[in-house]
């Protein structure tokens, strides 16, 4: 009877183990690469991007004055590969939290880019006579 | 009929070298894994503490709150309402011993240090506005943190850097 190693039902068995934890080994390795830092920094970035721009008026004045020059400037600031959008809402009809996007601005060549993570930063703001109003800012890398 | 010895298998002989390359492989993985989790943590450890003095320059007003001289604080925070910086304060920070206040921060550890770097809205864009502490020379960890706060109602960009 001709026996072969390459004809050996446990050798084939082993040969394919062997296969399979070497691509499990490399497969976890590559999980490695991941940083956890870079989500913290960007959730840190919209969190002090939203409360900036509530401290120093910019978020009243878009909705006021309908002027989002400083808005678009500060976005335009922050580190060239982040992508950011600001918007903003109105809300009504509380208690149910009905928002109606009224204005934003989204930084320069970052319309059509598709982010695996975003950061989200909220800011609930009243303005007088003109109601409750919610600022929201998403960042992503590019 | 020809004796067949077990050392002369082939089969054998492949097994055996298999499972020797398995565990070689297995091996070098592991102290690979073991060397990479004592870098991680060492990591981990700089940028918590880079987050952690971020949060006191630009969300904590101290201990006590309304601290003018360095040498009276507990904690070290700057700012005078979250994301406002408390121009009074900044100026004891810039003007503080280097050792002193890497402790106050909680800059704590072996070989750490720090250097912050304030840049401030120009009109155009961010522009230097002043500088503290050491900037590390042959670190093996580095960790940067960038926030934003308003100074003087103009915004401006601090970058935390913590290294060892």
């Amino acid at each position: 009877m001709r026996r072969g190693v390459f004809y050996a039902l446990d050798a084939i068995l082993a040969a394919a183990l062997f296969v399979i934890m070497i691509t499990a080994i490399f497969a976890m390795m590559q999980g490695w690469g991941y940083s956890p830092y870079e989500e913290s920094a960007l959730a840190l970035v919209a969190h002090d991007t939203i409360s900036v721009l509530d401290t120093n008026g910019t978020l009243s004045d878009a909705v006021i004055n309908d002027n989002v020059d400083a808005l678009q400037r500060f976005v335009s600031l922050l580190p060239g590969h982040m992508c950011a959008s600001i918007t903003i809402m109105t809300v009504q009809g509380m208690p149910g939290y009905n928002t109606t996007v009224i204005g934003g601005y989204v930084r320069e060549g970052c319309i059509n880019v598709t982010a695996q993570r975003v950061a989200i930063a909220r800011r609930t703001f009243i303005l007088p006579e003109r109601g409750i109003h919610v600022a929201e800012a998403r960042l992503w890398y590019r | 009929m020809a004796r067949r010895a077990q050392l002369f298998s082939s089969d054998l002989a492949i097994s055996f070298s298999v499972v020797l390359l398995v565990i070689i492989l297995t091996t070098s993985l592991w102290i690979f894994a073991l060397e990479r989790k004592h870098v991680f943590l060492r990591e981990s450890e700089i940028h918590q503490i880079a987050r952690d003095v971020s949060f006191l320059l630009v969300e904590s007003p101290g201990h006590p709150s309304g601290w003018t001289d360095i040498n009276t604080t507990d904690s070290i925070g700057l700012a005078s309402t979250v994301h406002t910086i408390d121009p009074v304060k900044l100026g004891a920070l810039l003007a503080s011993p280097y050792n002193e206040t890497l402790r106050r921060m909680g800059v704590i550890g072996p070989g750490y240090g720090m250097r912050l770097r304030i840049d401030s809205f120009n009109g155009t864009g961010f522009a230097p506005y002043a500088y503290w502490g050491l900037e590390g020379v042959n670190t093996s960890v580095t960790a940067i943190q960038q926030r934003y706060a308003l100074l003087e109602g103009n915004w401006v960009r601090l970058t935390v850097k913590v290294w060892q």
